[in-house]
């Protein structure tokens, strides 16, 4: 669905911001793009929404380069950035002027949406608080019923029951033929969401597995004392939150922060058990 | 369904635009209509006692017409061309714009359509209209002709309150139009490349650039005809609208380069 291949990109000469980098994103998943500040989530999905050219490198998006920003694609894709700006319109003067362009733009959809994450749609969209606006745009960009989702940051400024509400949401919204990317750095908000991960790091991908993938391979407990094949600790309250080799093949929860620190820090030591196959091409 | 054109999608961006757009328009279109208006009340208002005097002789007071019309007109085109892809500049507006499934030929033609079409038409349309209210007025304080004897002994009819739709300009004025077209092109142009602060960062470029070479052309000027008499010759030169005619021409094909340059500079714009 998508594929990048030795995608070279920076923003000036001096700083190059991804050097060979490679991945791959298949449909019926909802990728999570963790990352520090500065690794370039947003431009790696700037780079996949054409907003953003590469200096050199692959970027085929349903098999189009996304650079050209043809309509065929343009309409596959719900772009929802961290930032953005409504007019000082009705919901249903900004739908009738915009919905259109979306083939499969589901009003009825919409509606439900609107509903559950309670949005005062007689307001002014410009007159919403930033939170309302959010779940706005998330609601319109879902309704459109694009091949790709493709969010920046979606939850922040959403209060709490408005991030349970998302997370319901996007469960529900999954499809076969879709493909959901959503970056943030609040990665407690992916919790139970997303069913792969991407962790950018130096330049590249540092990780792409499936949490099926990665759970399958390592375990993550919480214990009193540190064993001899703890592959990355933290302290915790009463003990440690530990990463270690799954080899007994033990049920455990995948604990996003700890591998996105284990993986920062421990990079190699991580990423040569998770065995690439389907997902992960070689760092 | 084509992805470099497609009439339904125009129409649908036509539409769409106007959201956005309309209501910077309709602004602009109001403080212009204000201040022809403005013009006109004031010039009518301070000859109020001169008009009912002796309205026949008092029509120099409608003198401010065509510098108005031209100063106005071609204000009101370069900040309707420079704001239209203004929120190219404004990362938040930007992402929207450009993922709006439509071509970047749809998206530029739309930008023709308000800034040029609908733009010069309706600062005409506005022009015409208050200019008929004030002239049609006037005309009620007396007659509007008068009969005169020309110098070759003719009876003529002289209208003096004319409509400025109706008034014959000199025909050299119908070569300038084209300056319009090529002030939209250039601000159009500039509402794409810069980032903030169009109006005046286009505005500035211009004007650098137009004294670089007039610069350049007074200089090249003096060095070819230092020294030398001057010779008139009846040569295709010599016809000044001839000379017009090439500085149409020239003006022309640079509002063609200009809009091309454009429509490539929004198919490469990032954000």
């Amino acid at each position: 669905m998508i594929t990048i291949q030795n995608l070279n990109f920076s923003y000036s000469k001096s700083r190059p911001l991804f050097l060979q980098m490679d991945l791959s994103l298949k449909q019926g998943h909802i990728y999570g793009l963790l990352g520090k500040n500065g690794a370039g989530k947003s431009t790696l999905l700037k780079n996949i929404a054409g907003l953003v050219y590469p200096v050199s490198g692959l970027v085929e998006v349903l098999g189009h380069n996304p650079a050209r920003r043809e309509p065929s694609l343009l309409r596959e894709i719900s772009f929802i950035p961290e930032e953005f700006y409504l007019p000082a319109v009705k919901s249903e003067q900004f739908l009738k002027a915009n919905a259109g362009f979306y083939p499969n733009f589901d009003r009825e959809y919409f509606s439900r949406l609107i509903k559950e994450f309670e949005i005062p749609v007689e307001q002014k969209l410009a007159e919403m608080s930033y939170g309302q606006k959010k779940k706005y745009i998330i609601s319109f960009g879902l309704a459109s019923n694009t091949k790709i989702i493709i969010m920046d940051e979606p939850t922040n400024g959403l209060d709490i029951p408005s991030k349970v509400q998302f997370r319901k949401i996007m469960a529900s919204a999954i499809t076969d033929d879709r493909c959901v990317i959503i970056s943030t750095h609040q990665v407690r908000d992916l919790d139970n969401l997303i069913d792969a991960v991407i962790l950018l790091d130096e330049h590249k991908v540092a990780l792409n597995a499936s949490v099926n993938l990665i759970t399958d391979k390592l375990c993550f407990k919480k214990t009193k004392e540190l064993s001899f094949d703890v592959l990355y600790a933290e302290e915790a309250l009463g003990g440690f939150n530990v990463i270690l080799p799954n080899t007994l093949a033990e049920d455990s929860k995948l604990d996003l922060e700890l591998l996105f620190n284990a993986v920062l820090q421990q990079k190699e030591k991580i990423t040569n058990l998770i065995k690439v196959d389907e997902y992960v091409k070689p760092v | 369904m084509s992805n470099l054109f497609n009439t339904t999608r125009f129409f649908a961006l036509i539409r769409r635009q106007w959201v956005g757009f309309g209501r910077i328009y309709l602004m602009s279109i109001g403080v212009i209509a204000g201040v022809i208006f403005c013009f006109y009340a004031f010039n009518v208002g301070t000859n109020y006692d001169r008009l009912q005097n002796d309205s026949a002789h008092a029509y120099s007071i409608l003198n401010f017409r065509a510098p108005l019309f031209c100063v106005l007109g071609l204000f009101f085109v370069t900040v309707i061309s420079s704001s239209y892809f203004a929120d190219l500049g404004r990362k938040t507006r930007a992402i929207f714009e450009l993922m709006i499934p439509a071509s970047q030929l749809e998206k530029f033609m739309v930008g023709i359509f308000y800034t040029a079409i609908v733009g010069i038409s309706s600062f005409l349309l506005i022009y015409y209209l208050i200019d008929l209210a004030f002239v049609s007025y006037l005309r009620s304080f007396g007659p509007s002709i008068r009969t005169e004897v020309n110098e070759l002994g003719e009876q003529i009819t002289v209208e003096f309150w004319q409509y400025f739709y109706s008034v014959d300009y000199p025909s050299g004025a119908y070569y300038a139009c084209f300056l319009p077209f090529v002030l939209n092109a250039i601000f159009l142009m500039g509402g794409i490349i810069f980032k903030g602060y169009q109006y005046i960062k286009t505005a500035i470029s211009l004007l650098l650039y137009c004294v670089v070479w007039m610069s350049f052309f007074v200089y090249l000027m003096k060095t070819q005809t230092e020294n030398t008499v001057g010779r008139m010759d009846e040569n295709y030169w010599s016809d000044s609208n001839h000379i017009f005619a090439l500085i149409t021409v020239t003006g022309i094909m640079l509002t063609l380069i200009f809009w091309g340059i454009a429509f490539l500079r929004l198919k490469e714009k990032e954000i």
